[in-house]
C-alpha cells in the first residue's frame, strides 16, 4: 500500500496522486496507478487534482483495496512491450485477482462493486460483479436467500405465482 | 439496483428466473430487465430437443452450465414440424407449408415469418386435397439458378433436378401431372409417380423474349389453363 504523504511528490519521474478517503485516509499513488480509475483520468485531464481527490464515499479500507489492486494491475500497461514479462505478470494477477474475490465477506464484496462502479474501474467492476455471479449461480431462491441474507418479502400467494409463471426452472 | 441489472446479466437463462423469486427488489430488477430487453451478455449454449416423455406442449432444454435438463412448457402445442437452427435464443421452426416460424423456447414466444410462397421463385405446389402431408406427396420446386424445376417424394433422401429446361415461372399438378410453363411459353409434362421420370413437352415455345407474364391454372372443368400477360 502507498504511504500516506501530505504533499503531493514527484517519484522516479511520475507525478504522484493524493487520494482521499471518506474517513480521511490518504493515499499516494502515481497518476498510472490512479488513471486506472476513469473517473480520476478525467480529473487528471481536467487539471483538478492538485489538491487531493476527495472520495466522498469511498471508506479507507476499501479504498485500501482500491490501491493494491490499481498497484498490481498498474503494471499491465507498462509491460505491455515486453512479452516475457507481461506473460509472468499475467499468472501473478490472475493469482492476486482470485485471492482478493475469493477472500471477501459479502458486505466487503458490495462496498467493492459500489467503489469500482463510482471510480469506474472497469474490470475491478467485471471482477466483483462476476464473483456476486458465481455465488448466484445454480442455487434455488432459498439458497440465494441464504448466502446473501436476504428477506423474502413475498406474500405466500405471489411467491406461489411467480414461481409458476416459470416454474420450469423451479423444479428439480 | 443498477448494479443488480449488471449482475443478473452475468447469469444464465435458467438462473435469472430463479433470481426473480428471492425477494421483491430482486423481482424489480427482473422485470426491469425483461422490460429494456436487456439480454444475457453470454450464454452458455444449450441443448433444446424434443421427447416423447415431454410430448408435443413441452421443449427440452439441457443446460450445459447447470449441467442438467428443464423441461419447459410452451403456451401452445409445437405443430412446427421442423427445426433448422438458432440464432440470439430463437429457434427456426418450420412448418408442413415451409412458412417459418421463430420460436422463444424461454418465453414461448412465437413469431411467423411471410409464407414462403410470398418468395421470389417459390412457388406451392398442393395435391387435389390441398395438402402436403400426404405421406403420398410429392413437392416441386422451381429455385436458382435459372429458375430450374426438381422435385422431391416425402421420406425420399434429396432433391432430383429435372434437367429438361430453365425459366419456369409456374406449375400445377393435376390428375397425376405436373404441368411447368417457361417464361418462353414452353409447357413441360411431367408424371413424377412411377420409378422413372415420364416427360413430355406439351406446348412449344411461343414467343422469342420473356417480356410476358406466364401463368398456368386449373380450369373449373378439369383441364389445365395456360396465361401470359404482357407486363
Amino acid at each position: 500500500m502507498a504511504a500516506a504523504a501530505a504533499e503531493a511528490t514527484t517519484d522516479g519521474g511520475g507525478k504522484m496522486i493524493i487520494l482521499i478517503s471518506a474517513d480521511g485516509k490518504r493515499f499516494e499513488v502515481t497518476e498510472a496507478v490512479a488513471s486506472q480509475s476513469q473517473l480520476i483520468s478525467n480529473m487528471i485531464e481536467d487539471d483538478c487534482t492538485e489538491n487531493g481527490v476527495r472520495l466522498p464515499n469511498v471508506d479507507g479500507d476499501i479504498l485500501t483495496m482500491v490501491v493494491d489492486y490499481c498497484n498490481m494491475h498498474a503494471g499491465d500497461a507498462a509491460a505491455a512491450g515486453d512479452t516475457m514479462k507481461a506473460s509472468s505478470t499475467e499468472e501473478e494477477l490472475k493469482k492476486f485477482d482470485a485471492e482478493l474475490v475469493q477472500a471477501l465477506e459479502n458486505p466487503v464484496l458490495f462496498k467493492l462493486i459500489l467503489a469500482a462502479n463510482f471510480l469506474n474501474i472497469k474490470s475491478l467492476l467485471d471482477m466483483t460483479c462476476q464473483r456476486v455471479a458465481d455465488m448466484m449461480s445454480g442455487k434455488t431462491p432459498e439458497q440465494m436467500r441464504e448466502t446473501f441474507s436476504i428477506e423474502n418479502d413475498f406474500t405466500p400467494e405471489e411467491e406461489a405465482a411467480i414461481r409458476q409463471e416459470n416454474a420450469w426452472a423451479f423444479d428439480d | 439496483m443498477d448494479m443488480l441489472l449488471e449482475i443478473l446479466r452475468l447469469l444464465e437463462c435458467p438462473d435469472v428466473m430463479r433470481c426473480a423469486a428471492v425477494c421483491t427488489a430482486w423481482r424489480a430488477a427482473y422485470r426491469d430487465l425483461r422490460r429494456r430487453g436487456i439480454a444475457a451478455s453470454r450464454q452458455t449454449p444449450c441443448l433444446i430437443y424434443r421427447s416423447a416423455a415431454a410430448g408435443l406442449n413441452a421443449i427440452g432444454m439441457y443446460s450445459l452450465s447447470d449441467q442438467r435438463p428443464y423441461t419447459i412448457p410452451i403456451p401452445d402445442p409445437i405443430s412446427e414440424q421442423h427445426w433448422f437452427g438458432s440464432s440470439n435464443g430463437w429457434l427456426i421452426t418450420a412448418d408442413c407449408r415451409s412458412d417459418i416460424i421463430l420460436l422463444n423456447p424461454i418465453t414461448g414466444r412465437r413469431i411467423a415469418l411471410p409464407p414462403a410462397t410470398t418468395m421470389q421463385h417459390v412457388t406451392l405446389v398442393l395435391n387435389e386435397e390441398g395438402f402436403l402431408t400426404n405421406d403420398d406427396c410429392i413437392a416441386m420446386l422451381i429455385h436458382q439458378p435459372y429458375d430450374q424445376l426438381s422435385f422431391a417424394k416425402v421420406g425420399g433422401n434429396s432433391w432430383n433436378w429435372l434437367a429438361v429446361d430453365y425459366t419456369f415461372v409456374d406449375c400445377i399438378y393435376h390428375d397425376g401431372w405436373f404441368y411447368a410453363v417457361t417464361s418462353m411459353g414452353v409447357i413441360h409434362a411431367f408424371n413424377l409417380h412411377g420409378p422413372s421420370v415420364v416427360h413430355k413437352t406439351i406446348f412449344p415455345r411461343i414467343q422469342d423474349n420473356n417480356m410476358h407474364q406466364e401463368y398456368i391454372v386449373q380450369a373449373p372443368w378439369g383441364g389445365a389453363f395456360f396465361g401470359s400477360t404482357e407486363q
